[in-house]
């Protein structure tokens, strides 16, 4: 009996250690998994500045056709992390969608039956950089960040069921361009921070964001003439880190 | 007893072997559903359904009819026409499936007086396979019962829906938008432009000449684009309701509609003076861009994360 409890006695005081670090304070470093990239989903109004082509003489075609409210632009944006130690940078690749339509013009100037539709789909090649080693060492969850690339937006016209065609020439091309971004963002995980443990725990997303940032595009074919497709725009969305 | 045991226990076996007789019928096709529909001038021609079977035919033999009252319970009646060609003797295990070959003027010749030219309101049979079932005790049923499954119906519809309500049409750049109503038992919709011929030389009211063009679309979509019309030129249109079985209705009372020429914000644009001749910009390079985004997406989407 006497060997029994013996046993019994070292098994318990054998096992305390896995006890231990079973209920243990656990760090939330414990439960990140590494960072690669990044998704990013955003809208916001996109306002090409087509009145603004030298050729045109001040007149307002875009602005007398669609009026003055911004075509609606949905881009999604593709990142992946070369440097994580002092703020992350990175590469990222985006395509976006926006189109706006308008009645047609007859003759006289008054609104036709038929549409009239810009479509563009701008997309681009970036190099970032963001500082976000306040919000991981220093809990302060705002990330600022900053981006500069290339764009290359293909862009064309419908008139009723077709492209429009002028005098022979199919309404459709693309346009090259830069643009440089900043915004900031919000870490979200501060809100929730066990929900977000969970998230990376069980889907590898590390940590997700809310920003607004601000883009200055040319996209004109570096001042060549035709099309002006730049803007100044405000854009709104959500990122993930995974 | 050990020998009562062994008897019941083999009868059982052989019980168990039995399984009810099922038919399934199918359309080929099947556009129009369960449903067969045929009109006044299709009367004659052939439809097909086809139908496969499982189980077994202890009691009788399957028999294959129309039934002019919806009911395959019973044996074949008065009005019902038997597809004798098709009849699957009993015990037969060879014949598992096959094709009926359906016509409406046979149908109707079942029932004395009956004709596709006399018959001038819906007529409707249901397409049946009947067998005598056993029961739990192995005794055949004194009836024939309905094994087909799902109720496939065959229609004579002789009637033509009633004629639309005058279409809206609106001028388009080198088209018209038609807008039309769709009366009752009707499938799709046809529109129907035709030249406009001016009569006499009083400029009296112009009567429909040649089509010019015409399109039949489904009854979802009640707006019609008619293209290749000219510009300035007035023209009639008429539009047509078509039910499930084919039949017109007659035209609607005659609407005209002139295609005016407008300008898309392209035509806005070079107007106003701009120089934008498209084209991809730059050697096409966005062909390369397109391909260096892809190529860097599907990087970075299939390179697998170290944990």
């Amino acid at each position: 009996m006497s060997r029994a409890w013996a046993v019994s006695v070292a098994m318990m005081v054998a096992a305390l250690p896995a006890w231990a670090q079973d209920v243990g304070v656990v760090s939330t470093e414990q439960f990140e998994s590494p960072r690669s990239g990044g998704i990013i989903v955003r809208v916001g109004g996109y306002k090409p500045l087509l009145d603004d082509e030298k050729a045109l003489n001040g007149k307002t075609p875009f602005k007398d056709t669609f009026g003055d409210s911004s075509l609606l632009l949905v881009e999604l944006e593709l990142q992946r992390y070369f440097y994580q130690g002092i703020g992350t940078a990175g590469v990222g690749v985006s395509a976006g969608y926006g189109e706006k339509y308008a009645a047609a013009k007859l003759e006289s100037g008054v609104d036709a039956a038929e549409q009239t539709a810009l479509k563009v789909v701008p997309l681009g090649l970036n190099l970032f950089y963001k500082f976000d080693y306040a919000a991981f060492e220093w809990g302060i969850p705002l990330v600022p960040y900053g981006k500069l690339g290339l764009i290359y937006s293909p862009w064309w016209v419908t008139k009723g069921t077709d492209d429009e065609v002028v005098d022979g020439i199919p309404a459709k091309g693309g346009k090259w361009g830069w643009g440089a971004t900043g915004g900031v963002s919000f870490l979200l995980d501060v809100l929730q921070p066990r929900f977000a443990r969970d998230f990376d725990s069980g889907l590898g997303i590390n940590h997700s964001y809310l920003f607004a940032e601000y883009t200055y595009s040319d996209v004109d074919n570096f001042g060549k003439p035709g099309f002006v497709l730049s803007s100044r725009r405000w854009m709104f969305g959500l990122a993930l880190d995974y | 007893m050990r020998l009562t045991f062994a008897v019941l226990l083999l009868f059982a076996s052989t019980a168990l072997g039995q399984t009810a007789p099922v038919v399934n019928f199918a359309v080929p096709g099947a556009s129009q559903g369960t449903e067969i529909v045929v009109s006044k001038a299709t009367c004659g021609d052939t439809r097909t359904v086809t139908w496969s079977r499982t189980g077994t035919l202890p009691c009788s033999s399957l028999v294959f009819w129309l039934s002019s009252d919806s009911n395959c319970s019973g044996d074949p009646g008065d009005g019902d026409l038997v597809l004798d060609s098709e009849e699957v003797p009993q015990n037969n295990t060879t014949t598992l499936s096959g094709t009926l070959e359906l016509k409406m003027s046979d149908a109707l010749a079942a029932t004395p007086n009956l004709s596709c030219d006399t018959q001038a309101t819906n007529k409707s049979y249901r397409v049946c396979a009947s067998t005598k079932k056993q029961d739990s005790l192995l005794a055949c049923d004194d009836t024939a019962s309905g094994v087909g499954t799902p109720t496939i119906v065959f229609t004579l519809d002789p009637v033509a829906p009633l004629a639309p309500a005058v279409p809206t049409v609106t001028g388009l750049d080198s088209a018209l938008s038609v807008s039309v109503t769709v009366p009752g038992d009707t499938s799709q919709m046809k529109v129907q432009v035709v030249e406009l011929v001016q009569s006499g030389d009083d400029g009296g009211t112009p009567t429909a000449g040649a089509e010019k063009v015409s399109k039949v679309q489904t009854t979802d979509n009640t707006v019609f684009r008619m293209e290749g019309l000219e510009n300035g030129k007035l023209y009639g249109v008429f539009a047509y309701a078509i039910d499930k079985a084919g039949n017109q209705s007659d035209p609607s009372t005659l609407a005209t509609g002139e295609p005016i020429p407008s300008n898309g914000f392209y035509a806005a644009y070079r107007e106003a003076g701009g120089q934008e001749t498209g084209g991809c910009g730059a050697g096409g390079g966005g062909l390369a861009l397109g391909a260096v985004v892809a190529a860097l997406g599907f990087w970075m989407m299939s390179r697998r994360k170290l944990s």
